[in-house]
């Protein structure tokens, strides 16, 4: 008998909706104000309801409705109208009952639109218990949709949702200090590790793996500051969670040191399924290689890097190596690169100083052999000069390229610097 | 399960999944390495699983036809992961596997016991560190382990499972040359590799283009450059 439906008066003289929901709350789990109505529903399930209305009732009288009633059904539909037809203060309708009851009350109490209920009226049905010992098919040919929803009331079917759905409880952890505040990312991290710890024993508690996190940090000024934090797949792996909130809040600049930190897992599901292990060789290994990469991560959290490339002339500047921001271990992130094997430039990490033998050419000095770190390196081929200059406001340069080929068949790539007429050796192709 | 019905669940799982590969084929045969002239010199097709790889000559093609590999091991809905130890990755690296950038060899000699280990990553290629005997069988140990391909790059002599050198072909350059007749830029090399397995070697040469150094007039990357063939 889980539903207590309490009547309110037409022009409330005492609390306010939201102050009798309040009111009620302190006795009963769950409440909803249903103002048209006119009615307050109490959850009764799992308690003793009799009681529980009794308590109610009590309490509303406190309150100036000592004129309320209700009533206590399994269906609410039945309690509704128990609650506003009967005079007793306190109606019963026993479990299973309800249908029995409904059938000797007339059909008004269902409160059937005006066409429908003209219709029942003149085929002689005027009863709840009439309507419902029709056929299901014969109601839905003959009265439509409408005719359907008030047949399933009168049959004591009504499975609206009285409650709303509860909301999902996810795992947060918090902690505030007050004698000191610091900036310090290393203690902030140790305090989001014991966070974490925290929150991602709850998510294996429960089952489920979150896949976002909000960060925020409660500042010595007052102010608080929210970082939202993602996952790739959804995790309660504490170490993988770490590295992100840590990247996450390497990224932040403060205005002002931080005195409490809350972590509140903002969306969660269950972990992906293992079942594609057997078939997939990339998704198998999914788990895996995110655990590998957190590792190394650990070890140099920059090591995992990102080309990003620009259009300047000088080779060396024409890809910068970033710490790629994320990475999605899911089948998807798999791209479909196109393309042959071909030798690409590969540079070092700074030209190295050579010494050069040239011969000329068509005005230019050519290389015909180098000594690199004290080998002498003939030199079969040289192409070239390419002439680059430029960046002239900020470090100006005017090099001559020469893409050349040793005795022993490497190509690499050696440069004049004009203004200092040094030559270096940039890289070589592999 | 007896032998019979174990077949019969194979079977079935094959005919329902017919592009999923089956956990005992990740085992067997190589890596591919994309590349049907190499595959075809490497024992089961490909790099060996399990066990660690060699190419002992830097500089010759084996950043070219790796790099292939890992794209190909991408392509395959696999992973792949290479650690630039020395920092040398150009302009014209193509993106496929997931690079790290150890700051010392040590760190990249740690990063690829993980990797290799952790048996997430189809191919794990480790280039420029010079290991010791001691650390490559410790690697030798991670790689089987993990079950995936390892391949280090480095002039090391190690006792790697399969050991791969590689050279140019002097007279096999392809060159395009200025209206004076003087060699402007090289178009095509040859790589020569050979493999060598226990009792065992082959060797093929493959024909490479030669990614060009030069922009010409710094266009933007994705415009097309209508103004003439170079």
């Amino acid at each position: 008998m889980p539903f207590v439906a309490l009547s309110l008066p037409d022009s409330p003289t005492g609390a306010a909706p939201t102050e009798l929901a309040a009111l009620l709350l302190a006795i009963a789990p769950r409440v909803a104000i249903a103002t048209e109505e006119r009615l307050a529903w109490l959850d009764g399930r799992g308690l003793d309801a009799v009681a529980l209305a009794q308590r109610a009732l009590a309490v509303l009288a406190e309150h100036a409705i000592p004129s309320s009633r209700a009533a206590i059904a399994g269906v609410p539909i039945v309690a509704a109208i128990a609650v506003r037809t009967a005079s007793d203060r306190l109606t019963q309708i026993p479990a299973g009952q309800e249908r029995a009851w409904l059938a000797s009350r007339p059909l008004t109490v269902l409160d059937p639109p005006g066409r429908l209920e003209h219709l029942l009226t003149s085929v002689g049905i005027t009863s709840c218990g009439g309507f419902a010992a029709l056929d299901h098919t014969a109601v839905e040919v003959r009265f439509g949709r409408e005719g359907l929803d008030c047949w399933h009331l009168a049959r004591a079917q009504d499975p609206r949702p009285i409650f709303g759905a509860r909301p999902r409880e996810l795992p947060t952890a918090s902690l505030d200090w007050t004698e000191f505040a610091t900036a310090d990312l290393e203690r902030l991290v140790f305090v989001l590790n014991a966070l974490l710890g925290t929150v991602c024993t709850a998510l294996t508690t429960t089952g489920l793996g979150a896949r976002a996190l909000a960060l925020t940090l409660s500042l010595e000024g007052g102010t608080q500051l929210t970082a939202p934090v993602g996952a790739a797949r959804p995790t309660a792996d504490r170490r993988t969670w770490l590295r992100l909130v840590r990247r996450a809040l390497e990224r932040i600049t403060l205005d002002d040191r931080v005195a409490g930190i809350a972590l509140q897992v903002t969306a969660a599901s269950q972990p992906p399924s293992r079942q594609g292990d057997l078939f997939d060789a990339g998704f198998a290994s999914a788990t895996a290689a995110e655990r590998a990469v957190a590792d190394v991560l650990d070890l140099q959290h920059d090591a995992m890097v990102e080309a990003r490339r620009t259009v300047d002339l000088l080779p060396e500047r024409r890809v910068r190596w970033g710490a790629e921001q994320e990475m999605s271990f899911s089948p998807a992130a798999v791209h479909d690169h196109a393309g042959d094997a071909a030798l690409a430039l590969t540079l070092l990490p700074a030209p190295r100083e050579i010494t050069v033998r040239t011969r000329p050419r068509r005005g230019f000095a050519v290389p015909v052999r180098y000594l690199d770190n004290g080998t002498a390196l003939p030199l079969r081929e040289a192409l070239g000069p390419q002439c680059l200059s430029g960046h002239q406001w900020e470090m100006a340069f005017a090099r001559e390229y020469y893409q050349a080929v040793r005795a022993d068949g490497t190509l690499v790539l050696l440069f004049r610097d004009g203004a200092r007429d040094h030559w270096y050796l940039a890289g070589w192709w592999d | 399960m007896t032998a019979a019905p174990a077949l019969d669940l194979r079977e079935l799982l094959a005919k329902r999944f017919p592009d999923a590969v089956p956990l005992p084929a990740r085992r067997d045969g190589g890596i591919s390495t994309g590349l049907a002239p190499l595959d075809r010199i490497l024992p089961n097709g490909g790099l060996p699983r399990g066990r660690p790889t060699l190419w002992s000559t830097p500089g010759a093609g084996a950043t070219a036809l790796l790099s292939q590999a890992c794209r190909a091991v991408t392509q395959a809905g696999m992973r792949a992961a290479w650690i630039d130890t020395l920092h040398q990755l150009g302009p014209g690296w193509c993106d496929g596997p997931v690079v790290f950038r150890p700051r010392t060899p040590l760190l990249a000699l740690r990063f690829a016991e993980i990797l290799a280990a952790s048996g997430g990553f189809a191919l794990v290629v480790l280039h420029g560190v010079a290991a010791d005997r001691t650390t490559f069988f410790r690697l030798s140990r991670a790689v089987h382990e993990g079950g995936g391909a390892f391949a280090m790059v480095s002039d090391a002599a190690l006792p790697a499972a399969l050991r791969l050198r590689s050279r140019y072909v002097l007279d096999r350059f392809e060159w395009a040359r200025t209206p004076f007749g003087d060699p402007a830029v090289v178009r095509q090399a040859a790589v020569a590799v050979d493999a060598t397995a226990s009792g065992w070697n082959a060797h093929t040469v493959l024909s490479l283009p030669v990614i060009s150094h030069a922009v010409r007039c710094a266009l933007p990357p994705g415009l097309a450059d209508r103004r003439g063939a170079d």
